[in-house]
């Protein structure tokens, strides 16, 4: 007879038992399996979507608020910055790159942002069909956004599905963008100025060209000014600057609500966000202290999940052990008959310890088998992973959990194997005749 | 010659189990180990089939010194060698009728098996387990499963002590008929008087 068959008929014949320790091993894979895939691809998510952002600006809030709303594209923005304001950190000489976005609608629960084409160099994303932007309203699609070119829609007030349509304008889809992996694929790309129109501001060309012809006319008054009134040259010049200013409709000045800004040197990452927020009406976060005092919240969850997931392991471990075990006993009578005909002790050894892994191996195949469906499932019913393309990743920490649950098993296995191998067989006849 | 045993004594802490046994036993040539309970009968089969190691003495199987073996030689001579027969009969309960007989067999001979199990009258149970075997029937399960491997002895113990006459005859009788098919040497140890007219050979042993 088989060593195999042996251990399948030995299972068989306790199989609540057998199952009871297989269900337990595989709940507590398919947890730790859960806990580590959502954890690998938070901090996937986390490192891609913020990779070369030194600094955001915004207005003044929760900074952890600004950095989720403006990176990761995951909570309300903190409110909008003047364009005026933020352009002066646009061209700051410690600025290597400064990104401007305007948040605000939706088309479908996917949001539009209004910037430039940096945007899409920072992430290194191609056009998978069609072609950028030209003009206004024209919009470019990420590749989980499910639209197709020439597509025209309106968009929808707020960031998530079901606010209030638009109208009076209509985006047409020009390009879809390929798979970059990052938070591009589940955004729909317009410029700026198609944003700040559709809210009724100024587009900033617009309001560069005003700018500067409100430059210029007060310039030439202020030189007639300055011929006729010499002596009160300058009381007059600032009660005329500052009548400008207050004519000026404050309302219709173009916002933005946030700077994406990758600096030229880790000094301006300090420098640069302390002025900021020191000397102006703005906010000024750090993504990756932003991302570090978050991880380190989510770790404190996925810490519980991962304790429980190691107690069910250890419960099924534990299972395994005691079944093994307490069976022994009851086995004693079975396992000096293979003694007595000739089987030896190492056989012993190897039949019970394989009778401990082969609950092992059915527990993990079972809670991989758990673990992938509830991970599917989850991803299909939680939208924000459903957007996020999220997949089953076969990665070290996979791995690392089947061994670990491998070892554990061993070392449940080997003890009552160890025991059943040491009989003593002459005892065990003489007590059982 | 199948066994030779020269002063063989087996103790637990310095109490004698086994008095000093001096006997050899040729092939074909079964043996009665007669005597009363707790006189070492036991513990003489469970020397000779290398089950225990003795405190002294020598046990030869087919001229090998069992102290000169490893027990893993010692465990392959008994699967290679030895078939046992026990009182209480130590069937495996969870397997079946078949299972219980080809345990010993690496590879077994589904054919020959096939065979005894007809011989034996248990065609029908073949697949039952051995648990719902009533005892005559996992009587005769016991008595193929210690001769299913063609063994050159059968070791026996006890084997007659909860039997009527008429089955005691009937057990002995379907044991030397199996020990002559496979041209076995049988080593019976009992305290049972009823089976010593059977044998030619036996040996008594006094506590």
């Amino acid at each position: 007879m088989s060593d195999f068959k042996f251990i399948f008929q030995s299972l068989k014949s306790r199989w609540l038992n057998s199952s009871l320790s297989i269900f337990l091993t595989a709940f507590g894979v398919s947890i730790a399996l859960l806990v580590s895939q959502f954890s690998d691809h938070i901090q996937n998510r986390l490192n891609q979507d913020g990779k070369n952002i030194d600094i955001v600006v915004g207005a003044k809030g929760s900074p952890l608020q600004l950095i989720l709303s403006s990176v990761y594209h995951i909570d309300l923005p903190t409110g909008n910055i003047s364009y005026e304001s933020a352009e002066k950190y646009i061209k700051h000489p410690q600025v290597k790159t400064a990104i401007p976005l305007a948040l605000g609608d939706n088309w479908k629960g996917f949001r539009i942002v209004g910037t430039n084409s940096d945007y899409i160099n920072h992430y290194n994303a191609k056009l998978s069909k069609g072609k950028i932007w030209d003009k206004e309203f024209e919009i470019v699609a990420g590749s989980s956004v499910p639209i197709n070119i020439n597509h025209e829609f309106f968009g929808s007030h707020g960031i998530l599905e079901g606010g209030k349509t638009h109208g009076n304008k209509k985006y047409r889809v020009t390009g879809i963008l390929e798979k970059t992996g990052t938070v591009l694929d589940r955004l729909l790309l317009t410029s700026l100025n198609s944003v700040l129109e559709i809210h009724g501001l100024d587009d900033i060309d617009h309001h560069h060209e005003k700018h500067s012809d409100e430059e210029k006319n007060h310039n030439d008054h202020h030189y007639e000014e300055h011929s006729d009134k010499e002596k009160n040259h300058n009381d007059h010049h600032h009660e005329e600057h500052s009548d400008k200013e207050k004519n000026h409709n404050e309302f219709d000045h173009p916002n933005i609500t946030a700077l994406i800004i990758t600096t030229k040197s880790p000094i301006a990452n300090i420098n640069l966000p302390n002025l900021i927020n020191r000397e102006t009406q703005l906010q000024a976060a750090n993504p990756s202290l932003e991302i570090t005092r978050l991880t380190s919240m989510l770790g404190l969850g996925s810490k519980s999940f991962s304790i429980l997931s190691t107690i069910l392991i250890l419960i099924a471990v534990l299972t395994i052990f005691s079944g093994l075990a307490s069976n022994l006993e009851n086995r004693m009578g079975d396992l000096v008959i293979l003694r007595a005909i000739g089987y030896s002790k190492s056989r012993i050894f190897k039949i019970i310890s394989l009778e401990g892994m082969t609950i092992v191996i059915c527990g993990i195949v079972l809670g991989i088998f758990i673990g992938i469906l509830t991970f599917n499932i989850l991803t299909q019913v939680i939208t924000p992973l459903n957007i996020s393309q999220v997949y089953f990743m076969y990665n070290t920490n996979f791995i690392s959990i089947i061994f670990f649950v491998i070892l554990a098993g061993l070392v449940a296995a080997i003890f009552p194997a160890y025991h059943a191998s040491k009989i003593s067989v002459a005892n065990q006849l003489s007590k059982n005749i | 010659m199948l066994f030779k045993i020269t002063n063989l004594e087996y103790k637990i802490d310095n109490k004698r189990i086994l008095n000093k046994q001096n006997f050899t036993l040729e092939k074909s040539n079964h043996l009665l180990i007669l005597g009363p309970s707790g006189c070492g009968k036991t513990t003489l089969i469970n020397l000779m089939s290398g089950l225990l190691k003795p405190t002294s003495g020598i046990i030869m199987f087919e001229n090998k010194d069992y102290s000169k073996l490893s027990e893993k030689n010692i465990d392959k001579i008994r699967a290679e060698n030895f078939g046992f027969i026990f009182q209480k009969l130590h069937l495996i309960g969870h397997l079946s009728l078949v299972d219980n007989i080809i345990l010993a067999q690496k590879n077994s001979n589904f054919k020959n098996v096939d065979n005894l199990i007809k011989k034996l009258g248990l065609s029908e149970k073949k697949n039952e387990i051995a648990r719902n075997l009533s005892f005559g029937e996992a009587q005769r399960v016991a008595i193929a499963r210690g001769v299913a491997n063609n063994p050159k002895v059968i070791f026996a113990d006890e084997p007659t002590s909860a039997l009527d006459d008429t089955n005691t005859e009937n057990v002995i009788r379907l044991i030397f008929s199996q020990a002559e098919k496979t041209n076995s040497t049988l080593i019976v140890c009992t305290h049972d008087d009823r089976i010593k007219k059977m044998f030619t050979n036996v040996m008594e042993i006094s506590e």
